[in-house]
């Protein structure tokens, strides 16, 4: 059903890599010398459902993150794990500058966020690509928005595909590409504007089991190409063990990071690594500290 | 700003309060406006054809009393509901027909099509050949507007009722008659009710359309009155009348629709 | 019977290229339902030829009649003039409905402030039969073409604004998410992506507006009876010709599936994405 051809893809990536963010040792304290590349300070998010039935205020206003801070070293990949509804995307949707901050700061290399930027590039869990555009045009958007030159852009973007495995997708449609393909067209367009960070926002949650294995695999394999400072919001816990240095626990409403559980297993990772006991422990750890937590409210 | 990005999860800036002041305000400022360019070129043209909005608004108050003006009214009504009750006794049961049977169908659709996009009024003319200026070509004009607008939504309704539906009708030994009535007829309703208000809406149209070009036993006869005796002002406000009339008559329906649809 | 092309949302067998896409799509079009609605037609003529003659009536007469009679017409300068004028006519009151409908609806849709000034209006004349305002045009323009181009206006703009407003409340709003989170401004929003997503709705829109705008050209020149075939329905009225009626309704019925199909051509091209891939 969808294409697994990788292998020219993996001269590919390392031949990307020079040209994007040079490799970085992936650490789990804050980068050298810089600061963190992401500080989330003391943030907090409050939603009033819109959609009025003429009730009070404030009766039906929700705390979504309160008090929430945190620190992403660069070339660090961070995952947020928790309960539905503690406000994982809500986070995300601030870093990337689509939720404003009720109170608190986040700054990205020390300066405070005010919208998106061109720092960063996000990964949607539905590929939210456009329709109408072909697997290229798609992967192009970002270039496009920056008026980059039809030519430069479309070699790119064709780069990135192949990168992706979907050589020979490159005309196709989304509608016609199956759901793994689609996610795979989502994360070339967000590495195409070639940004300092990568935002996906359970990239994967909408796919079957075995797609999204093989996605995980893809990414690994493209991270370690490119090693981007990357924030990864997932409900699987074994995901987020595998893929990422570190990974924040958060606890139902209102939001707040319980505690950051540091993976250090060695890199590359492989999926043999399932199987250690230090995995194990990590995934009964980190299961312990979900399962004290409250699931949501029913309107989330 | 509704396409901000904030806007899935914006609280009311404004208030609550504000959005439906404004949601009366501004409608009303948009009429003031009308009016007064209106006004200003009613004021430059100097014709006996057209009227100032307040002497629009004095005609129409004096002729809420005036019966003649409800006599024309009903007039009309009379055609318009007569013709209506005829394309809908014949309508609905085809509708019903048509989506049943696959065959009849598939030979009928392309002239569905096309009396959905034809105008029917092309066929007035020709009503009036056969049946001469009476009431009896009023009636049948009407009929003709409405009937497609009647049947198709009908047939709709059937077609588009889940095939495991009748699967399991007939799985219980159901017989035609059982399967009408325990499973096509209430699952139609909605559509058939909607073709229902497309119909009126549509018989509508012919009863003016007829009165107002060929066969003027109503409202017809009225505005020619007021056409060939320059009354301006009257005649506007009639038409202001008519329209009125109708958005009750279709806001009526409406609300009955509505109605059903939470039954 | 309307629905035979889907509009795609799954994933289909590997796709022809960009260019060729359009081209496929308007293939299946004419293949479906422009066949079907030649055949009916022709099936029509068939059967109104044996019931004619069956019936015998004077205001029914036969189709080889009727047929000869648009032959005549046809031939006849002053009515192609005319039949062309009268055309002309509705699609330049078509394409007054279209600006003008399509820029109020898109306002409706991303403005909330011009949503509350208009969209009362748009639904009373949605309400209304249109044909109730002809005496007042009639008024204003006098018996002339201004006049019916504005009756066209009348019964084509409302259907246009209001499907355009909800054409662009109901796309989907995780596209312009992504997009506005590379960067776009609101103006790149606007033009790449918002039109976009809404123009195969607005298209349907038009669809329905070119059906309302024919009945709206015969309706105003039926009352305002002095200008292009609405002047000729008048005398063949008064002369009890009904071959001539016929001959004029057949020809408005071949003007008003031309026009649809026109429209729905000009869906298929534009819009080619959303059409691609065998139907279920």
């Amino acid at each position: 059903m969808s294409s697994f051809a990788w292998q020219p893809g993996e001269t590919k990536a390392r031949e990307l890599s020079k040209t994007m963010n040079p490799t970085t040792q992936a650490g789990v304290s804050a980068s050298i010398g810089t600061g963190p590349h992401i500080d989330v300070n003391r943030v907090s998010k409050s939603f009033r459902p819109s959609g009025a039935n003429g009730r009070g205020d404030d009766a039906r206003s929700v705390v979504a993150l309160q008090d929430t801070s945190f620190e992403v070293g660069r070339g660090e990949f961070v995952s947020v794990v928790g309960p539905s509804g503690c406000g994982k995307t809500t986070l995300l949707r601030m870093i990337a500058g689509l939720s404003s901050v009720d109170a608190g700061h986040i700054f990205v290399d020390s300066k405070r966020i005010s919208g998106p930027g061109p720092d960063r590039a996000v990964v949607f869990q539905h590929a939210s690509l456009l329709p109408w555009a072909s697997v290229v045009d798609n992967i192009a958007f970002g270039l496009r928005l920056r008026k980059i030159p039809k030519s430069e852009r479309t070699t790119k973007a064709c780069e990135l595909a192949a990168l992706v495995g979907l050589s020979g997708f490159e005309s196709h449609l989304p509608g016609q590409l199956s759901g793994g393909m689609q996610q795979r067209v989502g994360l070339a367009r967000a590495l195409a504007v070639d940004p300092q960070i990568l935002l996906l926002d359970e990239p994967f949650g909408a796919l079957d089991e075995i797609t999204r294995r093989l996605m995980q695999d893809e990414l690994l394999r493209i991270w370690s190409g490119t090693g981007l400072t990357s924030v990864l919001i997932t409900h699987s816990v074994d995901e987020a063990i595998l893929l990422s240095d570190r990974i924040l626990v958060m606890s139902g409403r209102p939001g707040r990071v319980i505690e950051e559980v540091p993976v250090t297993m060695r890199r590359p990772r492989e999926r043999g690594m399932e199987r250690t006991p230090e995995f194990v422990d990590l995934r009964e750890h980190v299961w312990e500290l979900l399962s004290g937590q409250p699931a949501a409210q029913a309107n989330d | 700003m509704s396409y901000s990005v904030e806007s899935r999860h914006a609280g009311s800036g404004v208030g609550r309060v504000g959005h439906a002041l404004l949601r009366v305000a501004l409608p009303a400022v948009v009429l003031v406006i009308v009016c007064l360019i209106w006004n200003w070129y009613v004021g430059t043209k100097h014709s006996f054809y057209l009227a100032t909005a307040g002497a629009i608004f004095r005609a129409f108050i004096s002729e809420l009393g005036d019966a003649a003006v409800w006599r024309a009214l009903w007039t009309s009504d009379i055609s318009l509901l007569v013709g209506f009750a005829i394309a809908v006794a014949i309508g609905v049961p085809l509708g019903l027909v048509i989506g049943r049977i696959k065959r009849v169908d598939r030979l009928l659709a392309p002239y569905l099509q096309i009396a959905l996009v034809t105008p029917m009024a092309v066929l007035m003319p020709i009503v009036l050949v056969a049946l001469g200026l009476s009431r009896t070509a009023q009636i049948v004009v009407v009929v003709l507007f409405a009937l497609p607008f009647v049947v198709v939504p009908t047939r709709g309704g059937v077609v588009t009722i889940p095939g495991d539906w009748l699967d399991m009708a007939s799985s219980y030994g159901a017989r035609e008659l059982q399967v009408w009535r325990l499973v096509l007829l209430p699952g139609a309703t909605h559509a058939i009710v909607n073709g229902l208000r497309l119909g009126f809406a549509h018989a509508l149209t012919g009863e003016i359309t007829v009165e107002l070009s060929l066969i003027a036993i109503g409202i017809g006869q009225l505005i020619i009155r007021y056409q060939s005796h320059y009354q301006a002002a009257a005649l506007f406000a009639f038409v202001l009348l008519i329209s009125i009339q109708s958005i009750v008559a279709m806001g009526l329906l409406s609300l009955i629709q509505r109605k059903v649809r939470r039954a | 019977m309307t629905e035979t092309a889907t509009r795609r949302t799954t994933p289909a067998p590997p796709a022809t290229g960009g260019r060729r896409r359009w081209i496929s799509a308007l293939g299946e079009f004419v293949r479906t339902d422009v066949l079907a609605t030649i055949v009916g037609l022709v099936a029509a003529a068939l059967a109104w030829q044996l019931i004619a003659l069956a019936a015998g009536a004077s205001w029914l007469p036969t189709f080889d009649t009727i047929a000869r009679r648009i032959g005549d017409l046809l031939d006849d300068g002053k009515f192609r003039s005319e039949l062309v004028h009268s055309v002309l006519s509705m699609l330049i009151g078509f394409a007054l409905a279209v600006v003008v409908g399509v820029a109020v609806g898109m306002a409706m849709g991303m403005s909330t402030l011009a949503r509350y000034a208009f969209s009362i209006y748009v639904d009373v004349l949605l309400f209304i039969p249109p044909v109730v305002v002809t005496p007042v045009f009639f008024a204003i323009f006098g018996l002339s073409n201004s006049a019916v181009l504005a009756v066209i206006f009348i019964f084509a703009a409302p259907i246009i604004a209001a499907t355009t407003k909800a054409a662009l409340m109901n796309i989907d709003r995780d596209i312009v998410d992504a997009a506005s989170s590379f960067g776009a401004s609101r103006w790149q929003l606007a033009r790449l992506v918002v039109f976009r997503a809404a123009l195969p709705m607005i298209f349907t829109g038009l669809h329905l507006g070119i059906g309302r705008a024919v009945k709206g050209m015969i309706i105003g020149q039926l009352i305002i009876a002095v200008v292009g075939i609405g002047a000729y329905e008048a005398r063949f009225e008064q002369a009890f010709d009904s071959a001539g009626l016929w001959s004029i309704a057949v020809l408005v019925v071949v003007v008003a599936v031309v026009f649809s199909w026109g429209v729905q051509f000009a869906d298929r091209v534009v819009n080619a994405w959303a059409y691609v891939g065998r139907r279920q």
